[in-house]
C-alpha cells in the first residue's frame, strides 16, 4: 500500500512540475538541414536559461505557409511567435491581428516593412536585396563594358542578344506571383518615382511609365522566365543580365561557372542616379491573441540579435543579419549590402495581396505586348480604384 | 437490434463524412451567401456572389478557359482511347506491352507529370527544340508563356495523361462482347471495319457515355496542372473555374465569393451529368 501511496505521490509531483512549464509555440520557415539546427540551438539555449519555458517549433513551407497562419488567425488560435515575409505583415497588422512590439530598434535596417500607422509590428530576422549579375565574358564578346545608366544597359543588352539565337541581354522575370514586381519595382525607383503617393498607391505617374517602356525594352532583347529558370541559364552563360539575390551568388561560389561574371547595383537611369533595389526579409511578429507575449518577445530578441542572426545566414549562405553596423570582408557581399542599404521594400497596403497581383498583370501586358504601356498603367489604376472603392 | 448493429458498423463512416464531406459542403453553401473573409464578420449578402460572377472578367475569363479545356480534351481524349482499347483488343503485336504502356501516365502524380511538362515545353526543352526543328512556329520564351500556346499545351498533356486509364474501360467493355455475336457477324462474312460499326461501337455505347461523363466532370476540376505549370498565366489564359476559387478563397480569402464560384461550377457539373446521364439512360433503352 505504502509503495503505491509513494508512486501516487511522485507522479502527481511530476505532473505538477510539468504543469508549472508553460509552451511558446512557434511557427517559421526553415526548413534547410543547415539552418533548422541554427534555430534549434537558439531555442534550447532560450530554453536553458528560462526553464520554466518551453518552445515548440512548427515548420512551415512558403507554398501553403501563408494559408495555415490566416487559416489560425481566423480561427483566433495563432502561434505565440511567428516568422512572416516582408509582404505580408500589413496584411495582418491591418487586420489588427499583431501586438506592437517593444524593444530598442537603433542600428536596425529595413523596419519600414514592420511598420503600420507609425507602429512597430515586426521585428526584422534576416535581410536580403537583388542586385544585377553580369555575365562579363559576354560583355567582352559584345564589345561592351558595364552599363551606367538606362541607355547603355539596353544597348549592351542588344548587342549580347545578337551574339547568338541561344544568347539572351537581359532576364525578365515571367508572372510569376509575387516575384515579378520585386524585379520591376527598382526600375520605378531608379527613374526617381514611387508607386506609393499619399498613402495609396499611384501608377499614373511619369517615371512609372518610362520604366515600364524600359522593362518592355529589356524584355525584348532577352527572353522571359521564371526566376529559377533565368537563374539556371545565367549560370549556364546564356544571358548577360539577370536580377538576383545572395543566393545566386553563393550557388556561383560554390559551383564556379565556366564564364566570368560580376556583381553591381542597379542601373540608375541616369548615370550617377538613384540606384534602389528591392529588399525583402524574414520577420518575426507576435500575435495580439498570444496569451505569452513577454516570453515571445523574449525568444523573438534572442533569435535577432547580430549573432543569432548571423549564423542563421552563414548556415544558408546569403543574407544579412538586420543591423547596419556589419563587419563584411568579402567584396561581392559587400556589394549587395550597399545595395541593401540603397533598397526598398513592398508598398505598405493593406490590399496589397491584391494590388500585386494587378502590377504583375500591368507588367505582364506589356512584355508580351498586348498593351502599351500608357493603356496598360491606366487598367491597372482603374482596377486599384475598384478594390479601394470597396 | 440488427438495425442498430449496422449503424454501429457503418458509424465511424458516417461520422468523417458528416464531419469532412457533409458540413463542409452545407457550410461553403451558406458562405456563400455572405460576404466572409477570415478576418472579418460575415454578413448576408443574398446573391450578390452569384451576380458579381457573371460581371467578374477574371471568373468569366476562367470560365471559357474551363470550357474550351473541357470541349477541346474529351473529344480527343475519348476517340484516341477507343482507337488504342481497339487495336489492344485485336491482340496486335506487342499488344500486353502497349495496355502497360498507356496506363502508366494515369498512375503518376499529375505534379510529377506536370514539372516534366514544363521543362520540355521550356525554351530549350525537348518539346521546344522539335517543334523548331520542324519548322513549327514556336513562341520564342517556350509554349507555357505565350497566350496563344499555354491551355492548347496544358490540353495535350492532359489528353496525353489521361487516354491510358479510358483505355482500360473501353477494354473492359469490348471484351465483355459476347464471343458468338462477332463470330455470327464473320461467318455473315463482315470484316474488320464493319464488326467495329455494327457490332463494337453499338455494344460499347454506354461505356462510351460513361468515359465521357467522368471525363466531363474531372476535366471541369483541372486544378493541379495550372497550379503547377502556370498559375494561371499569362495573362489569365489558363485560369480555370477551380483556380479561380483557389485564389479567391486561399490567395485572397475571400470566402464568400469562393464559395459562390464553387457552386456555380457544382450547378454546371450537376447540369452536365444530368445530361449525360439522361442520355446513357436513353441509349441504354435502344441497345
Amino acid at each position: 500500500m505504502k509503495k503505491y501511496v509513494f508512486l501516487l505521490g511522485i507522479l502527481i509531483l511530476a505532473c505538477g512540475n510539468q504543469s508549472k512549464q508553460k509552451t511558446i509555440e512557434f511557427w517559421q520557415f526553415w526548413t534547410d538541414p543547415k539552418a533548422k539546427p541554427v534555430i534549434e540551438n537558439v531555442v534550447a539555449q532560450f530554453e536553458k536559461d528560462n526553464p520554466q519555458w518551453k518552445v515548440n517549433i512548427t515548420d512551415l513551407t512558403w507554398t501553403d505557409g501563408h494559408q495555415k497562419i490566416v487559416v489560425a488567425f481566423g480561427a483566433g488560435n495563432p502561434p505565440d511567435l511567428l516568422e512572416l515575409g516582408s509582404d505580408w505583415i500589413a496584411e495582418f497588422a491591418a487586420a489588427g491581428a499583431l501586438s506592437e512590439l517593444p524593444g530598442d530598434t537603433s542600428g536596425l535596417l529595413m523596419l519600414s516593412p514592420g511598420i503600420w500607422e507609425n507602429k512597430l509590428f515586426a521585428w526584422p530576422w534576416m535581410l536580403d536585396t537583388r542586385a544585377i549579375y553580369f555575365n562579363k565574358s559576354l560583355l567582352e564578346k559584345a564589345g561592351m563594358s558595364i552599363p551606367t545608366d538606362w541607355g547603355q544597359l539596353l544597348m549592351t543588352c542588344q548587342k549580347i542578344q545578337a551574339l547568338g539565337e541561344d544568347i539572351s541581354g537581359f532576364g525578365a522575370n515571367s508572372n510569376e506571383p509575387h516575384r515579378l514586381y520585386k524585379k520591376f519595382l527598382p526600375f520605378v525607383w531608379s527613374a526617381g518615382g514611387d508607386i506609393m503617393a499619399d498613402n495609396r498607391i499611384n501608377l499614373d505617374t511619369p517615371e512609372l511609365q518610362r520604366a515600364l517602356a524600359f522593362y518592355q525594352q529589356l524584355a525584348h532583347c532577352g527572353r522571359v522566365e521564371t526566376q529559377k529558370n533565368l537563374e539556371d541559364a545565367f549560370c549556364e552563360g546564356k544571358i548577360g543580365f539577370v536580377i538576383s539575390g545572395g543566393w545566386l551568388l553563393k550557388r556561383l561560389c560554390d559551383k564556379p561557372p565556366a564564364f566570368s561574371y560580376e556583381l553591381g547595383h542597379i542601373v540608375p537611369e541616369k548615370r550617377g542616379g538613384a540606384a534602389l533595389s528591392f529588399a525583402g526579409g524574414e520577420y518575426l511578429v507576435i500575435p495580439q491573441k498570444s496569451s505569452n507575449k513577454d516570453a515571445a518577445a523574449k525568444l523573438l530578441h534572442s533569435l535577432t540579435s547580430l549573432a543569432n542572426s548571423q549564423s542563421l545566414c552563414d548556415s544558408v549562405g546569403f543574407g544579412f543579419p538586420p543591423y547596419a553596423n556589419q563587419d563584411i570582408t568579402s567584396p561581392q557581399k559587400r556589394i549587395l549590402f550597399d545595395q541593401l542599404q540603397n533598397s526598398r521594400s513592398t508598398p505598405q497596403d493593406r490590399h496589397w495581396v491584391y494590388i500585386e497581383g494587378i502590377i504583375e498583370t500591368m507588367i505582364e501586358e506589356v512584355t508580351l505586348g498586348k498593351s502599351t504601356p500608357g493603356q496598360a498603367i491606366e487598367k491597372a489604376q482603374q482596377k486599384i480604384g475598384e478594390i479601394e472603392r470597396n | 437490434m440488427n438495425r442498430l448493429n449496422t449503424l454501429i458498423l457503418v458509424s465511424p463512416w458516417l461520422f468523417t463524412l458528416g464531419i469532412f464531406w457533409v458540413f463542409p459542403v452545407a457550410y461553403s453553401l451558406g458562405l456563400s451567401f455572405t460576404n466572409y473573409s477570415i478576418f472579418g464578420q460575415a454578413n448576408f449578402v443574398g446573391l450578390a456572389n452569384f451576380s458579381r460572377l457573371f460581371t467578374d472578367p477574371s471568373f468569366l475569363l476562367a470560365l471559357k478557359n474551363t470550357a474550351y479545356f473541357v470541349l477541346g480534351t474529351i473529344p480527343f481524349t475519348t476517340i484516341i482511347a477507343l482507337i488504342l482499347a481497339v487495336l489492344i483488343a485485336e491482340k496486335v503485336p506487342g499488344h500486353k506491352i502497349f495496355q502497360a504502356g498507356y496506363f502508366i501516365p494515369s498512375i503518376t502524380s499529375m505534379v510529377v507529370i506536370a514539372v516534366v511538362f514544363t521543362s520540355l515545353y521550356a525554351r530549350g526543352g525537348y518539346l521546344h527544340l522539335l517543334g523548331k526543328f520542324c519548322g513549327l512556329p514556336v513562341p520564342e520564351n517556350g509554349y507555357l508563356f505565350s497566350t496563344a500556346t499555354a491551355l492548347p499545351s496544358i490540353m495535350i498533356m492532359d489528353v496525353w495523361v489521361a487516354v491510358g486509364y479510358y483505355v482500360l474501360l473501353f477494354l473492359a467493355a469490348i471484351k465483355s462482347i459476347p464471343t458468338e455475336i462477332n463470330e455470327a457477324a464473320r461467318l455473315d462474312g463482315a470484316g474488320f471495319w464493319r464488326r467495329l460499326i455494327a457490332v463494337t461501337l453499338p455494344q460499347i455505347a454506354p461505356m462510351t457515355l460513361f468515359v465521357v461523363v467522368i471525363n466531363t466532370i474531372r476535366s471541369f476540376q483541372i486544378f493541379i496542372e495550372i497550379y503547377v505549370m502556370t498559375k494561371g498565366g499569362p495573362l489569365g489564359s489558363t485560369s480555370t473555374v477551380v483556380y479561380f476559387v483557389f485564389e479567391e478563397g486561399l490567395r485572397k480569402f475571400n470566402m464568400g465569393y469562393a464559395s459562390a464560384a464553387a457552386y456555380l461550377l457544382f450547378i454546371i457539373i450537376l447540369i452536365f451529368s444530368l445530361l449525360q446521364m439522361k442520355l446513357i439512360s436513353g441509349k441504354g433503352k435502344t441497345i
